[in-house]
């Protein structure tokens, strides 16, 4: 069922379903009530008591009002007809007599008999329902009448009054065999449906010229863009569609003004997509807030205009709404996706004036840095300062790759593997970071790749050097990198399936369970105690001078701070430090073939 | 983001640009659109294949102002840089 209940309209839909039920249910049970009860007994009982003593009185009795009695039994139409045929004639003959008792005949006596046993069964039939009540018919039609009123505001969706009889909706809901969830589903959707006439209501009041509440007055809309010069019918028809069905008018009017009075002056022709996700979405305090904030760290309005999502607030979401909104993510109707990010932009500015960083040094490199996840920012700004690469270079860059680097959420663990796979690697990463961007998981097939070019195709098959505009950089051999194409990885055939094999990786077999304690407890401090364990210093002959992050056994290069940090990590555990537990570390998820194992088992060794 | 399908792109690619990308940096992707239309058929003109790829892992690289990005190209031997973005695309860090 949960998965029913997509959104807003679903819920909206849903509720309509059950009132629509619940209004025929109640109408029915009134008709049958109306068909089974007669307002009329009482009149009908007299008659009867009348025709009963002396059925001579049947000439005092208005013939139609005999006929409507007639028309109330329960036979065939036919047989009612002939009824009345027969009783008029007998009527007749009564008026015609003078003298005494009418003398009937024996079939003109049946047709008499037949009508007054009819007619007190029917009185009996009809007084059952007089003396026990099943319903109380003018509570139940008050109630139709309160149920087609919510009926009719849900479907014409006008946001025009509120709902708000929660006991007859609980009745209803008792009586609809719906589940708690669902219920309280709807009561969520009642609460947003009220909130959004709460806001027309004001909306209204402090606007004069909206003639009818509900009814949107389109030239007082254009009226207000006009007011701080934009031009709204050139904005695009989605755009304006949007704004009409989404936007509040006095938040329009207050998010412009704010606009202006900071000094920004949007583009209609490249902005409109921001000017609606401000209109709709802002808030003048936010923007107030937020500019300046920015202004006080040199940036302009134009710069600030260039990441304009972080002039709207992001809104959390709770876990527990109906719809699991990603956090970031306010609104998803329709490809309309606006996504807030005030609260990162802030949290941003504090975390890189904590690291001495300049927000416009940040601003040139890469803009869209200061409107990340923090927690990511955050995250690999440490990372990056462990592993050396440089943040404060001036890099005059189109499209800083560092910075880039900076979005995207990576872990130690793959540039550990990237740093181990091939001797250049690093050298590479430090001008090419982004491509950390490009590697998501520790099987990325480029590992397996770079490993074979070095291992088996020599030291130039997976890189080469250009130098241009005075700038040397290292580049991807395009047969390695496979990136001609996103769907084909085919340098020397390998695959997910015989990425192993085919690079004659090793998987070492260890004693003891050294990955779970690892996975269990691994973090990026790497404690100073560890530069005393034998072992960290018996392995320091191999440290490469050239790269202070890397050790170098005889061409099989490993990452250092990986040796550190896994091992610090285990013998924080308890784990005894011993050859067999240090050499996991060493070889902690490097690719590695069964020679070299043997190779690098014995150079570790403290005796060795 | 349909304006990339009206562009010939794969709804795979737009999933992957989606779930590789920091969220604000997609919506500003989305509110600088005519620009990044630009870019992609200027890219598209000089030959670079790789597009799609940058989309997914160079989002940012299609904000930059068309006009600072051509004169950034127009820094180098156009057809060579070309190439060398074919066959990798963090040949773009060269700009």
């Amino acid at each position: 069922m949960r998965n029913n209940w997509g959104d807003m309209m679903d819920v909206q839909n849903k509720f309509i379903e059950i009132l629509e039920a619940y209004i025929l249910k109640s109408e029915n049970e009134l008709k049958k009530y109306y068909h089974l009860c007669d307002q009329k007994i009482n009149e009908k009982v007299e008659i009867f008591n009348l025709l009963e003593d002396n059925f001579d009185n049947f000439v005092k009795i208005n013939f139609k009002d005999v006929k409507n009695i007639i028309y109330g039994f329960s036979f065939s139409d036919e047989r009612k007809e002939k009824m009345i045929t027969e009783l008029n004639k007998i009527r007749k003959k009564i008026q015609r007599n003078k003298s005494g008792v009418v003398k009937f005949k024996d079939v003109e006596n049946d047709v008499i008999n037949e009508f007054l046993t009819s007619l007190k069964k029917y009185i009996s039939n009809k007084n059952k329902y007089l003396i026990e009540p099943l319903i109380d018919e003018k509570i139940i039609e008050k109630k139709i009448k309160k149920y087609k009123k919510i009926h009719n505001l849900l479907v014409n969706n006008k946001k025009i009054n509120f709902i708000n009889d929660i006991d007859l909706l609980n009745e209803i809901f008792d009586n609809s065999g719906i589940s708690l969830y669902e219920r309280y589903a709807i009561y969520r959707f009642i609460f947003k449906y009220n909130k959004a006439v709460f806001d027309r209501k004001i909306c209204a009041l402090n606007l004069k010229e909206l003639e009818v509440l509900g009814k949107f007055d389109l030239n007082m809309l254009k009226g207000i863009f006009e007011k701080y010069n934009y031009d709204f019918d050139k904005l695009p028809g989605d755009i304006q569609e949007n704004i009409i069905n989404k936007a509040i008018v006095s938040n329009i009017e207050e998010v412009l003004c704010a606009l202006e009075k900071n000094g920004y002056r949007l583009n209609l022709e490249n902005d409109s997509y921001l000017l609606m996700s401000l209109v709709v979405y802002g808030d003048k305090s936010t923007i107030n807030y937020i500019s300046n904030l920015a202004f006080s760290k040199g940036l302009t309005c134009e710069q600030i205009l260039k990441i304009g999502g972080i002039l709207i607030n992001q809104k959390d979401v709770s876990q527990n709404s109906i719809n699991v909104y990603d956090r970031f993510y306010i609104d998803r109707d329709d490809d309309f996706s606006v996504v807030g990010s005030a609260l990162d932009f802030e949290k941003n500015i504090k975390e890189l004036s904590m690291w001495g960083i300049s927000v416009s040094h940040v601003y040139n490199c890469c803009k869209y840095v200061l409107a990340c996840s923090n927690d990511v920012l955050s995250h690999n700004l440490s990372l990056f300062q462990d592993y050396g690469f440089s943040l404060r270079k001036i890099d005059k860059k189109l499209c800083s790759a560092v910075w880039s680097a900076l979005m995207e959420y990576n872990t130690f663990e793959i540039i550990d593997r990237f740093i181990e796979v091939h001797p250049l690697s690093l050298q590479y990463l430090r001008s090419n970071l982004s491509v950390l961007r490009q590697v998501n998981s520790l099987e990325d097939l480029l590992f397996y790749k770079l490993y074979y070019s070095n291992k088996y195709c020599g030291f130039d098959e997976a890189f080469f050097n250009i130098i241009t505009n005075d700038d040397s950089q290292l580049q991807f051999q395009g047969k390695v990198s496979g990136l001609t194409s996103i769907y084909i990885d085919s340098y020397k055939d390998i695959t997910f399936a015989n990425r192993r094999d085919v690079t004659g990786t090793f998987v070492p077999i260890y004693s003891y369970d050294y990955n779970t304690v690892v996975k269990s407890r691994m973090n990026r401090k790497i404690s100073s105690k560890i530069f005393d364990n034998l072992y960290i210093q018996h392995i320091n002959r191999y440290s490469d001078y050239s790269e202070p992050l890397l050790y170098n056994f005889d061409g099989i290069i490993i990452s250092k701070l990986k040796v550190l940090r896994v091992f610090d990590t285990l013998l924080d555990a308890g784990i005894n430090s011993c050859d067999e537990s240090f050499l996991f570390a060493v070889l902690y998820n490097t690719i590695i073939n069964k020679e070299d194992y043997e190779k690098i088992k014995n150079m570790i060794k403290l005796n060795g | 983001m349909d304006f990339l399908k009206e562009l010939n792109f794969p709804t795979e690619v737009i999933k992957k640009i989606k779930a590789y990308n920091d969220k604000s940096l997609i919506f500003n992707f989305i509110c600088s659109k005519k620009n990044v239309i630009k870019n992609i058929d200027y890219l598209r003109n000089i030959g670079v294949e790789v597009i799609e790829l940058l989309l997914i892992y160079r989002l940012e690289f299609f904000l930059i102002d068309n006009s600072m990005l051509i004169k950034s190209f127009e820094n180098f031997e156009i057809s060579t840089l070309v190439k060398l973005i074919n066959e990798d695309i963090n040949a773009v860090n060269l700009l």
